[in-house]
């Protein structure tokens, strides 16, 4: 079932201005309730001004976002309400850490959503722990953390409102290898345990390629391509075409296949390869 | 004597209360860097990179050891305005260095503060926007361009110095894969044609393959360095420090693992492919 569906979805910037720009052009999708769905496309191609649209933060120039059925603006003094719902990790995020102490500030969601402070500090210490921050850092100054830690804390704000849909906007830019590994192994078992629906936007095709069920491709303002992430990596030349990339290994494996090796059309991991080619190459070999 | 010499350098960040220690970033570290030499530098956040950045060009000052650059020694106040023009410093947020709202007035900004007459700014504005493929863009503002497109604005504001080495700090980080692939196209014009020297601090291995000398940082000290071939061969020692290889190279090395006899040293895609084709064809 559709959790989230957007029909005929618009939004254009400086309406009646000379500066008058269409970000999001009629745009129809439906997202999965559970889903993994990966979100990329190049700068300007309109994949920010649409996550925000989804959660509620930009108001439709025209068309709908339908959250289990509803409009999310049929009432606009219940949006509150649909962002709660919809929760949404900013870029960069550690610089939204504002509280005394890493705990006050992962309350901070919880308890605008109206929860006793015993509520909000339960909910916050599960989200700390989903999101892999030691029990320890809680009682430190957010300022004290490491990079690495403060992002995960900024995170753990958003995940301790417990939203039904979470939407994450290039969450592991700027870590070094081992932190993105480390993030993305989290989100993807929070996601497995809370089996909430998760979108995440990102310009990095090896990441997209580890967790995302299905892809949602943004170019020029359309919603060009929604499928699993196997059959939209396929087509190598026309992500290409729209300024992105397979990932590295989906390339090594694309072009293999076209000289003759018996592999699958689109690979997606390093392991999936390696399943494919170790016993390839010993049969060849012997 | 090399371009950049860094001999012994200790440096910490103060504390913040009297009974914390001074928190130290880099420990004892040398090392030299050639003119026109093309450099990755590689570490885990953390690791000491970013500081080392800013100790390139005196933004920082050593606490004990010497940072000397093209013959000068950075500690030297009175040599501060020489060693910053020699070396530009290009950082991860395009959005934070871009001044003025039309880019060519924005790449004049460093010129015009050198007191240069006009006919020279104008033609040093000119080359560096045509040096980074941005010269039809003079007259736009940069708000309105792409992320790759700022970045190369911010570069070409360096260039426009003319400096001899230029320190990019995670440039990419924030750019989609076309303005990955634009910046580094201009980084390795600029070193190959024009001499400049890069140093290039990323998390991307793809990009650090393009460099001609990989040094890998940990805690403040250098682990170890040499070609790209060099370092990424020794995938467990970049794993222990929190690093990755391309995933051509892990899959190499993890063939290799598994018995199949492939070479370590593969980087990119294209070898990887003609090397499997080769394999196959070969036993055929």
């Amino acid at each position: 079932m559709a959790i989230l569906e957007t029909k005929d979805l618009t939004y254009v910037y400086g309406q009646g201005t000379p500066f008058e720009r269409t970000a999001v052009d009629h745009v129809n999708i439906s997202i999965e309730e559970g889903e993994f769905l990966g979100v990329i496309g190049h700068t300007g191609s309109g994949k920010s001004t649409l996550i925000q649209m989804l959660n509620g933060l930009l108001r439709p120039t025209s068309g709908q976002v339908l959250l289990d059925g509803e409009d999310i603006w049929k009432d606009p003094k219940q949006i509150r309400r649909v962002r709660f719902r919809v929760g949404m990790v900013f870029q960069y995020p550690e610089y939204q850490l504002f509280e005394e102490t890493v705990l006050k500030d992962i309350c901070f969601g919880p308890k605008n959503m109206g929860l006793s402070d015993e509520q909000a500090e339960e909910c916050a210490r599960q989200a700390a722990h989903f999101t892999g921050l030691k029990p320890e850092l809680l009682e430190k100054s957010p300022f004290e953390l490491s990079g690495g830690e403060k992002r995960r804390a900024a995170i753990a704000g958003v995940i301790a409102m417990d939203p039904d849909v979470l939407i994450l906007d290039e969450p592991t830019a700027g870590l070094d290898p081992n932190g993105r590994d480390v993030l993305l192994s989290q989100i993807l078992s929070y996601h497995q345990q809370r089996k909430n629906t998760i979108l995440l936007v990102s310009h990095s095709m090896e990441d997209i390629g580890r967790t995302a069920d299905r892809l949602l491709v943004m170019n020029s303002s359309h919603a060009e391509m929604l499928d699993t992430t196997r059959r939209v990596f396929a087509q190598s030349d026309r992500l290409e075409s729209i300024g992105l990339r397979v990932p590295q290994i989906t390339r090594i494996m694309t072009e293999l296949r076209r000289r003759g090796f018996p592999v699958d059309e689109s690979t997606l991991t390093v392991e999936e390869a390696l399943r494919q080619l170790i016993p390839y190459l010993k049969g060849e070999i012997q | 004597m090399s371009f950049i010499e860094v001999s012994d350098l200790c440096f910490g960040y103060a504390a913040e209360s009297e009974d914390e220690a001074v928190r130290e970033v880099i420990h004892h570290l040398s090392l030299s860097i050639e003119e026109g030499e093309f450099v990755a530098l590689l570490g885990h956040n953390g690791s000491g990179k970013s500081t080392m950045a800013k100790l390139f060009n005196g933004m920082y000052l050593p606490q004990s050891g010497r940072v000397v650059v093209d013959g000068m020694d950075t500690a030297d106040e009175s040599l501060q305005f020489e060693i910053r023009r020699r070396v530009g410093l290009v950082q991860q947020n395009p959005d934070n260095q871009l001044v003025a709202s039309i880019v060519e007035e924005d790449v004049a900004f460093g010129p015009e503060n050198l007191g240069l007459p006009p006919a020279e700014i104008r033609s040093r504005v000119d080359q560096a926007l045509k040096a980074v493929d941005m010269y039809e863009y003079r007259d736009h503002a940069p708000f309105k361009l792409s992320g790759g497109q700022k970045q190369r604005v911010a570069i070409a504001g360096v260039i426009a110095m003319e400096p001899k080495c230029i320190v990019l700090d995670e440039p990419t980080a924030m750019l989609d894969p076309r303005g990955r692939d634009e910046v580094m196209q201009t980084i390795r014009t600029l070193n190959r044609e024009k001499g400049i020297t890069i140093i290039l601090i990323t998390h991307y291995m793809d990009e650090a393959v393009q460099a001609g000398r990989v040094v890998v940082m940990n805690s403040g000290e250098i682990v170890t360095q040499g070609t790209p071939r060099e370092v990424f061969s020794q995938v467990e020692l970049l794993k222990r420090h929190k690093l990755d290889v391309p995933q051509a190279t892990e899959l190499m090395y993890r063939l290799r693992g598994a018995g199949i006899d492939v070479p370590a040293d593969i980087l990119d895609s294209e070898a990887c492919i003609e090397c499997l084709s080769a394999l196959c064809k070969k036993e055929a």
